[in-house]
């Protein structure tokens, strides 16, 4: 166990290597980023279960693009019904690999539950990816130019702010959603992130604020740099960790605000599905047919937590007090000493990620 | 602080101005609020049409509309807001005041409980960290994070309630459930106490058998079936908390704040008996307020005649204790109206829709009773996602206390543990998390939409939602002129909050 004090160098000591120093020597800044990302054992699994659910979820059910319709593996789409094949609609599924027809089960009327979730799963991913994208760069926008203009610029632009951040994002989603959940789900995205970025502009002011008063920025000043590439050349690549980090909460955000309006009949309309409006068509009919009400919530959480879990681990990654400290003896480990530690780790090395600051939820 | 106050509340009003005008354009473009009559069948139909477009002033495009309806709530400042009529033609106000009730009735029990349970359950972890404990909490509040509000509505309403009053029609606690609970427990308790294997060890047997022994015991009497915890109970719990209260506060080292508390705890015991009477005798709101305040004058004299030269501390001590004694009798009598309430239910008590039984007629206990069965739900559904924000928010908040230098000065002159944590560290950590709670608060109240909409409880919410789809335009404006008020109050409130608790951050 080294002292965590100690492995703090000296002012001007440049010649001691640290083992921190040693994990990072010669890495550029980007580098270090993804080794510490790819580190971070949540994020990753987290990674490959979003990837995964995003192939299975637009291969399997096929998706719509610009009117040119691509079909999918799946023998059924969901918006037709089928021959009800079990009692009720129940799960084709025998444990463990006798999937049967309609695996997840069909509702009442014969809708395939897979091919419904599926679509759902896209949906829900749309929303996330195009709402992520409008806030973010509303957001960036918006915040960048009152950060660094300040004075009557940020003025008018923190009002902008402040008067769409008063109004709930329950209450004004729905009332965009009631008027432009029938166009579909592009549309609602971008209606929805263009309401959605007042949060992220707020941080990126802020970040702008504190950075704009330092020497870089002035010294790309005196070597001749116009505002616009000193903001986004130069201020903008400093802000990246606080922007991505916002901006996967702001995504996971966007998923559970479009199933909440949905579930509330103002997001996305029959025929067209979302995970939301599955659990609001079916809510009388959980205690009869569980499939219905475990399966689009099941999916749900996974995209959520998965989302989440990836921001936690970018957080990490960009975070520059991030260091590692040595982990606290504790009674499992002296537990496990005592047993004659079969999971002891090599050299005295044991250590554990310190603590970040925690996140801000909106 | 005054003109800077003044300041932020004619910008307040401005942004408010602005805000109201967006959403109602908004909300006026969303649909059409004749929908339901030009389908309609009724031989009247073109004069009904027109009798809604004359109430509503539909003939005017929703911009300039805005103004009329602008015209009547600054009425409020001649005593006579006029928020408009809904499209059945009743006032907005009466309507609204009554929803209004009910959501804060929702979201302040909620928000008291979460901010109680998440605040303790996030310092602990902090004290403990990289523990079992908080890696657990921090894997839990990473799950609830991910919940959707009205997955968790659903799942409660339909499987737990449903398996928890049919758990009621014979409520026997089977020994699997007794055995998982009691683990859970002494692993919680054992790992928020902390210290090495042999503590860890003690803690975990004793938590693990006392919580078995309790449940145990509760079978035995059939405590589920006829709720109550009598003078003996009453006074084992007050001591115990009387002793937990002696050592947060104060330390045990102060006897004199120790025995000030004790006797509070025994005092609310034996005055168990008295109070029955004037329970009995009037069972009226102001009584129960009138014995609360009494409670709190014995606990602070007794702390005083206790005390000697530092009263104060003891004062302290003894007026807690006194509140919670007090709340063990009051939660005594209201449990003994749970049989009665049982009965009342057909055996289902755990309601999943509204806000009260229709036509149940009965004592303030009873009602008691029906309030909690009704707001039990929907309180677990709201408490569960902003726990988890407000232990991760505690937690980070104490950790970076716990770093500063004043806590390293406070332990190097030698206090011991407690008075750095609960003296140095406790309160600075409270700061921030005073201010999150104070936006928070602003936000719940419009953020309990879908929680009221999936429990059908007639607030503010539900209001809302019934209002957009028939593209009721005042009755929407008057939610939200409530909830932004709410947001913007509190806004303000976080951030005089922030000065006046923290002396290095000047509001001008």
């Amino acid at each position: 166990m080294t002292n965590p004090l100690a492995s703090i160098p000296p002012e001007g000591s440049g010649e001691i290597i640290t083992i921190e120093q040693q994990d990072v020597a010669g890495l550029s800044q980007g580098a270090i980023v993804r080794r510490r990302f790819v580190r971070h054992v949540g994020a990753m699994v987290s990674l490959a279960v979003l990837i995964l659910l995003v192939i299975v979820a637009f291969t399997s059910v096929g998706f719509n693009i610009f009117g040119l319709k691509i079909p999918g593996w799946w023998p059924y789409d969901y918006t037709n019904y089928f021959p009800i094949e079990r009692k009720g609609g129940a799960p084709t599924w025998d444990l463990p690999f006798n999937f049967g027809n309609h695996p997840l089960g069909q509702d009442d009327i014969g809708h395939d539950v897979f091919a419904q979730v599926m679509r759902g799963t896209q949906q829900s991913i749309i929303i996330m990816v195009v709402y992520g994208f409008v806030a973010g760069v509303i957001g960036v926008v918006v915040g960048a130019i009152a950060g660094f203009f300040r004075g009557r610029a940020d003025t008018l632009l923190m009002r902008l702010t402040d008067v769409i951040i008063i109004v709930p994002v329950v209450l004004l989603g729905a009332v965009i959603g009631r008027t432009f959940g029938s166009l579909g789900v592009f549309v609602l995205a971008l209606t929805l992130g263009a309401f959605g970025w007042a949060v992220l502009a707020r941080l990126v002011r802020g970040e702008f604020l504190s950075l704009r008063e330092r020497e870089f920025v002035d010294a790309a000043r005196v070597a001749g740099a116009s505002n616009m590439r000193i903001i986004f050349r130069h201020i903008l690549p400093n802000t990246a960790g606080v922007l991505i980090v916002n901006i996967s909460l702001t995504m996971s955000g966007a998923i559970l605000l479009e199933a909440a309006l949905s579930y509330l009949g103002f997001g996305i309309n029959p025929p067209d599905v979302s995970l939301g409006q599955i659990l609001s068509h079916y809510q009388s009919a959980f205690a009869t047919r569980p499939w219905l009400f475990w399966w689009p919530g099941l999916l749900l959480i996974i995209i959520v937590l998965a989302i989440n879990f990836i921001g936690d681990g970018l957080r990490d990654a960009f975070d520059p007090r991030q260091r590692r400290m040595p982990a606290k003896p504790g009674p499992y480990r002296e537990l496990a000493q005592i047993l004659g530690s079969p999971f002891r780790r090599r050299g005295g090395g044991d250590t554990v990620a310190a603590d970040a600051p925690d996140k801000v939820r909106d | 602080m005054w003109s800077y106050v003044l300041r932020r509340v004619l910008i307040a009003i401005l942004v408010i101005f602005a805000a109201s005008f967006l959403v109602y354009v908004l909300a006026a473009n969303s649909g059409d609020p004749l929908e339901d009559l030009r389908g309609s069948t009724a031989p009247n139909k073109e004069a009904l049409i027109a009798a809604r477009i004359q109430l509503l002033h539909l003939d005017i495009a929703p911009p300039i509309r805005y103004f009329l309806w602008l015209g009547g709530v600054l009425k409020v400042f001649i005593g006579q807001l006029d928020l408009g009529a809904t499209l059945t033609g009743s006032a907005v106000t009466t309507v609204l005041s009554q929803s209004m009730w009910s959501t804060l009735q929702l979201v302040s029990i909620a928000t008291v409980l979460a901010i109680l349970f998440g605040v303790s359950i996030g310092m602990i972890s902090a004290l403990r960290q990289y523990s079992g404990f908080d890696y657990s909490v921090t894997l839990i509040a990473f799950f609830f994070f991910a919940l959707p509000t009205f997955w968790v509505g659903q799942l409660l309403k339909l499987n737990i309630a449903i398996a928890f009053n049919d758990f009621l029609a014979d409520p026997q606690i089977p020994p699997v459930v007794i055995l998982v609970i009691s683990l859970v427990a002494a692993f919680v308790w054992a790992s928020a106490m902390g210290g090495q294997l042999k503590r860890f060890a003690i803690n975990f047997a004793l938590a693990g058998v006392l919580t078995a022994g309790i449940l145990i015991y509760t079978n035995l009497t059939d405590s589920i079936r006829n709720p109550n915890l009598g003078p003996i109970w009453i006074l084992i719990i007050g001591v115990a908390a009387a002793v937990v209260i002696t050592q947060l506060t104060t330390g045990l080292s102060n006897r004199k704040a120790l025995f000030s508390s004790l006797t509070v705890a025994v005092l609310g015991a034996a005055l168990w008996w008295p109070v029955q009477f004037a329970f009995f005798y009037f069972p009226q709101w102001w009584a129960v307020a009138g014995l609360a305040a009494l409670a709190l004058g014995v606990g602070a004299l007794v702390g005083w005649l206790w005390g000697g030269n530092d009263r104060g501390v003891s004062i302290r001590a003894a007026m807690i204790t006194a509140f919670i004694s007090g709340l063990l009798v009051l939660v005594d009598r209201i449990l003994g109206a749970w049989p009665d309430y049982v009965a009342n239910t057909g055996g289902r008590p755990i309601s999943t829709i509204g806000s009260e039984t229709p036509g149940l007629d009965g004592s303030i206990w009873l009602s008691s009773v029906d309030s909690f069965a009704h707001v039990l739900l929907p309180t677990i559904t709201i408490m569960l996602i902003s726990l988890a924000s407000y232990s991760r928010y505690s937690r980070g908040s104490l950790l970076e206390v716990m770093s500063m230098d004043y806590v390293r000065t406070a332990r190097a002159k030698g206090l011991n543990e407690r008075t750095v944590i609960m003296r140095h560290a406790f309160r600075n950590a409270l700061i921030p998390i005073a201010t999150i709670v104070a936006f928070d608060l602003g936000g719940l109240i419009g953020g309990a939409v879908i929680t009221e909409t999936v429990f059908a409880w007639r607030g503010m919410g539900t209001m809302f939602v019934q209002a957009l789809r028939v593209v009721d335009l005042n009755s929407i404006m008057g939610v939200f002129l409530v909830t932004s008020l709410f947001a913007l109050l509190f806004n303000l409130l976080a951030d005089i909050a922030y000065s006046v608790l923290d002396p290095r951050i000047r509001v001008n």
